[in-house]
């Protein structure tokens, strides 16, 4: 063995009589692989309307709703998440949440379906780093490999038993939607269970 | 753990559903609920069919779209054979067989329920 090759010293010193080199933690063992920060002040609106107003509902909110189950659509930074089969998360921008509640209850479609601004009663984690994925799967049972589910997934499902909507943004970027109330718990649940991670808690969005 | 596909979200933990017992009551109509005895309303009310075989039965999506669909479930293997929307009835012949075998298909109150016509206004 060469002198200059680094070791990797796990019961190698039996096998030589060199001394070897001190190990340094690389950067990335060190280094935070989770950010956790809070999307403070989104818009949140629940929307229910049957398929067939579905394309006009889309027109007021400039956001198409999906029409595909446990999918998002986005526009112009406007997140539209399917709940149900004629159930829908709007997130929209901070302080958009009463305009466009305001233009859908006074649109002609207000017999047909209903509105109600949920901003406050949801709190919206947003999650981001290489590791993001295996910190979520401690606790949420569904599959969340990268072909399973990628950008623009969407799942309802239970995270550390606490009911949350996961949203995948990206690869390694998730926002997790869950219950004021429980906006707490969820938070203290990921910082214990990405301890091995490193955590980095920021305040910008 | 079950894994139970609901029909919106896909296949699920049992554990994010809840289970809404026998499906298929009928609530015997207003018009004639007043004229059956206590013993006829209490078909509909209280009892509750118990097979060791093929049940079907109501679910609820709850931690998911909260969504209720009806489940042909086999209450020996757990072995579920049909899922089909809430207010229909099983399309396989199993779960056609378990509806038809039912002894509620021959209660009064179900029958009272079924061939009451609504008077038009
Ligand atoms: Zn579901």
């Amino acid at each position: 063995m060469d002198e200059n090759t680094p070791h990797i010293a796990f019961g190698c010193a039996a096998f030589t009589d060199k001394k070897l080199p001190i190990l340094k933690k690389p950067e990335f063992l060190t280094a935070p692989q989770i950010e956790l920060s809070e999307i403070p002040h989104l818009g949140k609106l629940n929307i229910r309307c049957d398929s067939i107003n579905r394309d006009e509902v889309s027109k007021l909110i400039q956001c198409n709703l999906p029409a595909e189950p446990n999918y998002m659509s986005n526009k112009a930074g406007r997140f539209a998440v399917s709940l149900g089969p004629d159930e829908y998360l709007l997130l929209a921008e901070p302080g958009s949440e009463s305009q466009l509640e305001q233009i859908l209850r006074s649109s002609h479609l207000l017999e047909h379906i209903s509105v109600v601004n949920v901003s406050d009663a949801f709190c919206a984690i947003r999650l981001s780093g290489i590791k993001v994925r295996e910190l979520l799967s401690k606790g949420c049972p569904i599959d969340l490999h990268p072909n399973n589910f990628y950008s623009n997934r969407t799942a309802q499902c239970e995270l550390a038993l606490a009911n949350v909507i996961l949203i995948c943004l990206e690869d390694n970027e998730f926002v997790c939607i869950c219950r004021t109330s429980f906006a707490e718990y969820v938070l203290d649940w990921c910082i214990d269970a990405g301890q091995e991670y490193g955590i980095l808690i920021s305040k910008k969005i | 753990m079950l894994r139970i596909k609901c029909p919106f979200c896909g296949y699920r933990n049992e554990s994010e559903f809840s289970c809404g017992g026998e499906a298929h009551i009928a609530r015997p109509s207003a018009a004639v609920s007043d004229k059956l005895t206590d013993s006829t309303f209490s078909e509909y009310l209280f009892m509750r069919e118990n097979p060791k075989g093929v049940f079907l039965e109501r679910w609820c999506h709850t931690s998911g779209c909260r969504r209720w669909f009806n489940v042909a479930r086999d209450t020996v293997t757990h072995q579920i054979y049909e899922i089909y929307p809430a207010g229909k009835t099983p399309k396989t012949t199993i779960g056609k067989k378990a509806y038809q075998v039912n002894w509620r298909r021959k209660s009064k109150a179900e029958v009272a329920s079924k061939y009451l016509k609504r008077t038009p206004k």
